[in-house]
């Protein structure tokens, strides 16, 4: 997503590069020139999760969702100078 | 036996192969490397016919033909001058470059397919049953066409030839690494750019690979996504364009290709702070899969997202 000038992204989605027996997550995050950058990608490896596996894959998984995982924050330099444009 | 369906008057299957060069070879124009590399190749060739004939055995022997990567289904293509870099690349890839050096030569070029004669009615043009690629090369009075691979050029060359190159039998999905054809994959990338007045405009990108996927699944589930995701990040969104690639009718990747506009629903925090929540990936078609996990999908937040669900049900 490409942004205005002045505009910054201060709060993104942590990184995250994480594995267990039955799943996988990666996600990578970045702002550059303007530009938010977000790569992600959940992986499920086995057609049923053993119970043992059970609980680590849930906490990969609450890693992938939480509200966290989800929000973009921009702050943007002066926002007296937009908020009197016409 | 296979058909050559190229020589159609049809004026569905001409646009349809009108839009397959769009997607696959929507390139600019070629490259410094790429034109001084033709031009290398075409040093000492005179006429026409010969410039397109040492424009493909250059490709078809120093191109290596790779399988489609597990993950770039739907072919997708690199541009030429990185085809021609690290001398490799799919049926597509291959093309593509092809492509290139044909318009770096003053040429013009268009994707065909071609495929087993009981598919020929069908309206729209597949991988899956059409699963051979050729191309129509146009330079000076010369028009060919060319199959890269085959050094007859002429529609006789099919004969008896074995269209499955491509065809995504299980076996052949088996026969690349990392490719199983029970895969429930979906992946959606958004590439968008926000305006001064925080109208935000950009495309969005979902495939759906998987063997078993099927196309009028993934149609709805598209529609669905678009609109249960779309009004919660934007004020009244207009889709400017639409265009959707099914490969395989009958089960395959498909793709879609979305053009979006709007005003972007903010939360205002402060008055220098704006808060926006990312849409959702859709899941994967395959319902067993995502209903015995049971895992809430809603919850999945992401711009570019890659979600696979790989392996997922396996026979």
């Amino acid at each position: 997503m490409k942004v205005p000038e002045k505009w910054k992204a201060v709060r993104m989605p942590p990184n995250m590069d994480a594995k267990t027996d039955s799943g996988t997550l990666f996600r990578d995050s970045a702002f550059s020139e303007n530009t938010v950058t977000i790569q992600s990608q959940f992986e499920v490896r086995k057609p049923v999760i053993p119970a043992q596996e059970y609980k680590a894959f849930k906490a990969l998984w609450d890693s992938y969702t939480m509200a966290d995982a989800n929000t973009l924050v921009f702050q943007i330099e002066d926002p007296s100078v937009r908020k009197h444009e016409p | 036996m296979p058909v050559l369906i190229l020589a159609t008057t049809d004026q569905t299957w001409k646009s349809k192969w009108a839009e397959l060069s769009r997607d696959f070879f929507n390139f600019d124009k070629p490259g410094d490397f790429v034109v001084s590399k033709t031009k290398k190749i075409l040093k000492d060739k005179i006429s026409d016919p010969d410039k397109i004939s040492a424009l493909r055995k250059f490709i078809s022997e120093n191109i290596v033909s790779i399988p489609v990567e597990p993950f770039r289904f739907c072919y997708q293509t690199r541009d030429p001058e990185s085809i021609l870099r690290s001398g490799y690349g799919h049926e597509l890839d291959r093309l593509k470059l092809l492509a290139a050096m044909v318009e770096a030569a003053g040429g013009s070029f268009s994707l065909c397919l071609a495929g087993p004669s009981a598919h020929v009615s069908n309206t729209v043009p597949c991988l899956r049953s059409l699963p051979d690629f050729f191309a129509r090369v146009s330079l000076g009075s010369e028009s060919s066409l060319i199959h890269l691979d085959d050094e007859a050029f002429s529609a006789y060359s099919l004969l008896g030839k074995r269209a499955a190159s491509l065809s995504r039998e299980k076996s052949d999905w088996m026969s690349v690494p990392g490719a199983d054809p029970d895969d429930d994959q979906c992946r959606m990338t958004i590439s968008c750019e926000l305006d001064d007045k925080e109208i935000l405009k950009g495309n969005i990108e979902l495939v759906y690979a998987g063997a078993f996927n099927p196309f009028a699944k993934a149609r709805w589930n598209t529609s669905e996504w678009l609109k249960g995701c779309l009004p919660e990040f934007i004020q009244e969104p207009k889709i400017l364009t639409t265009n959707v690639l099914n490969l395989s009718p009958d089960g395959g990747p498909s793709r879609f290709l979305i053009g979006f506009e709007g005003k972007v629903k903010w939360e205002e925090l402060d008055d220098a702070l704006k808060m926006i929540v990312i849409p959702n990936c859709p899941q994967g078609l395959q319902e067993k899969t995502t209903s015995f996990l049971r895992i809430p999908i809603g919850g999945i937040h992401c711009i570019s997202v890659c979600a696979a669900w790989r392996n997922a049900f396996s026979a």
